[in-house]
């Protein structure tokens, strides 16, 4: 997965938050996470075609699915990475 | 669910998701948008809250400031630039940098604005009006491709009024010193007179001794006073020689150590001889500083120790006393301008604490260092300054040296002729009365004017040695009056001497200009004024 942002907002670091926990708690210890500030390193951002920040990429597995705007939304991020609803229990 | 089945689903989805994206665009939930120029690099446009923490920065800053054009037009600027400038924001946009700032200094603002870089002192014009003082410091970046500046306005006006102030302040202390210096002269010339007197009451003698003593003290203390406002502003020039240390620390010491044996501490002085480059008379600052203010806080019945010697390649002078001692948080500041420590110490003790302070910038001119050390309260205190050592000299020519004393001495006792020429009715008297006592005949005057009337007397002899106060009342000055003299008949042979109280190094460049053979500065000792009578042979009158 690849978190694009732009230096350091408060966007930016809620972002890398709630990536990062729902990472953890669903993903534990199968994903990887790149997180890249497109003024740092504008090269990658020209090659994924980022067109905005922040933006998650699910580079796999297929199909890759991209995500850009407020990430602090649960059931939007985990909408947009393709993961399955909240499963009651 | 068949292959097509799929794909839609997956179309449904990518739709989806390009809907969810374009509104969070929409409904402004990113930082910056990535979008490509014309070259198709990408550039980076940030929306406000990734723009906030510079925006507030720069408006927050207290500096004025503005990016300008290359030619000088103001294209943005903060509201502190507007503020120091005196006109509202939107006056300022696309104003000229120029018409803020003083016409006459239009060169070197342009200089600046075509190299782009550069920092200057000036003061903002308001309604026409010179006001506030700043710095404009400008330096160039790139916006977009095209090259702009940045200028920077910061207000200097408190920290230009504290730097007059203080520059006042070392004119007042040095106008005071002067001052000082001139009823000095006159007491300690009156004192010598009285001393040559034969006084038998030793009621007389007692109190002969205790005026010269602290005549001598006060001499010092207004010597210090005028030569650290020197020291601290760095217009203290050293002339340095070769110096042995020891010989130097001896000799100051017995200077200083006048006096009833009984009624101050014993001074024990250890020394081996040590070379150092220094200007003597400032190396005697730093030992008489030091002793004196060991003196000063060591009790009747206590001991000092001074030391002298090599260690390693330093010249170390140590000075070690029982006082009172510095408590370990002083230690650091004792150094420091116009900082005494114990504040409860009995101000009977005086001192201006600028002693310490010479000493430190004596010390650190020769290269050297002083340091302090103390156990604490009571237990007294150690000062180390350490210099670099040189090698000693070639043999001195010792034989020589005696001859010309010898001569010296001879010649002491032969009568000049002496012109005074000085407005201070009391110094004229004491020089007079010092210089008959030893034979010399004396002839005075009050002012340039009558000194030249006295001179083309016929019947007065041209003098040896003529000493003439510099600041004479007036339209003659001293320089003036020494011209003159030496365009009379034989005024070519007359040693000229100034006498006056300021004893700044450019005086003494004019004065050698005018013709003086020497400077004295006041108040000038009985023996210095016999030195300069020993520099000329008396003329042979016919």
């Amino acid at each position: 997965m690849r978190l694009y942002i732009t230096g350091m907002t408060p966007r930016s670091t809620r972002a890398i938050a709630a990536v990062r926990a729902l990472c953890e708690e669903r993903l534990k210890g199968r994903y990887g996470l790149e997180i890249i500030d497109v003024y740092q390193q504008p090269a990658l951002g020209q090659r994924e075609q980022i067109v905005a920040t922040p933006t998650l990429i699910k580079m796999g597995p297929a199909p890759q699915r991209r995500l850009i705007g407020d990430m602090s939304n649960r059931a939007r991020l985990l909408a947009g990475l393709g993961l399955a609803a909240e499963i009651p229990t | 669910m068949t292959v097509d089945d799929l794909d839609i689903e997956e179309l449904r989805s990518r739709l989806v998701e390009a809907e969810n994206n374009l509104h969070a665009i929409y409904s402004g939930e990113i930082d910056a948008l990535l979008l490509a120029d014309e070259t198709g690099e990408r550039r980076i446009f940030t929306l406000r809250s990734a723009d906030a923490p510079y925006r507030a920065l720069v408006e927050r800053m207290q500096e004025g400031a503005a990016t300008l054009s290359v030619t000088g037009d103001i294209v943005y600027c903060n509201q502190r630039f507007a503020d120091l400038v005196g006109r509202p924001l939107e006056q300022v946009f696309g104003a000229a940098i120029g018409s803020f700032l003083p016409q006459p200094e239009g060169d070197i603002l342009r200089a600046m604005l075509e190299h782009g870089s550069g920092r200057y002192q000036t003061r903002l014009v308001r309604n026409g009006q010179e006001t506030t003082e700043v710095q404009v410091t400008l330096s160039s970046i790139v916006l977009d491709d095209v090259e702009h500046r940045t200028l920077i306005l910061s207000d200097i006006s408190s920290l230009a009024r504290a730097q007059r102030e203080n520059r006042s302040k070392d004119e007042f202390l040095a106008m005071l010193a002067h001052e000082l210096r001139n009823p000095l002269g006159a007491i300690q010339g009156a004192v010598h007179a009285l001393a040559l007197m034969n006084q038998t009451e030793p009621m007389a003698l007692r109190a002969t001794g205790i005026i010269k003593r602290q005549v001598l003290h006060m001499a010092r203390l207004v010597d210090d006073l005028l030569d650290v406002g020197r020291a601290v502003t760095g217009k203290i020039v050293l002339k340095r020689q070769p110096v042995n240390l020891a010989e130097s620390v001896r000799a100051t010491i017995s200077s200083l150590a006048s006096g009833n044996p009984n009624h101050r501490p014993q001074i024990e002085v250890m020394t081996e001889p040590v070379w150092v480059s220094g200007d003597a008379v400032r190396l005697e600052q730093i030992v008489g500083n030091l002793v004196s203010n060991a003196l000063k806080f060591t009790r009747s019945d206590g001991v000092i120790r001074v030391f002298v010697g090599r260690e390693g390649d330093d010249a170390v002078l140590r000075v070690a006393d029982q006082g009172i001692g510095i408590p370990p948080d002083m230690l650091p500041k004792i150094f420091d301008l116009f900082v005494q420590a114990h504040h409860t110490i009995d101000r009977s003790r005086g001192g201006l604490g600028i002693g310490l302070t010479l000493v430190r910038r004596l010390a650190e001119l020769h290269g050297g260092t002083v340091q302090a050390a103390s156990e604490g309260d009571g237990r007294g205190s150690t000062f180390t300054v350490r210099l670099p050592t040189v090698a000693a000299p070639r043999a001195e020519n010792g034989n020589g040296h005696s001859r010309a004393e010898s001569n010296a001495n001879r010649r002491a006792f032969e009568s000049r002729r002496v012109l005074l020429v000085d407005d201070n009715h009391d110094s004229r008297e004491m020089y007079r009365a010092v210089l008959r006592a030893h034979g010399h005949d004396v002839c005075e005057a009050p002012d340039g004017e009558r000194a030249l009337a006295l001179l083309q007397r016929v019947e007065v002899r041209p003098p040896d040695v003529a000493f003439i106060d510099i600041g004479l009342p007036g339209g003659m000055d001293g320089y003036e009056l020494a011209r003159r003299i030496r365009n009379l008949p034989g005024g070519r042979e007359v040693r000229l001497v100034a006498l006056t109280g300021y004893g700044f190094p450019e005086d003494r460049q004019q004065s050698r200009l005018a013709g003086f053979a020497k400077h004295l500065v006041k108040p000038v000792e009985p023996e210095a004024l016999q030195r300069e009578l020993n520099a000329v042979t008396p003329h042979v009158h016919h």
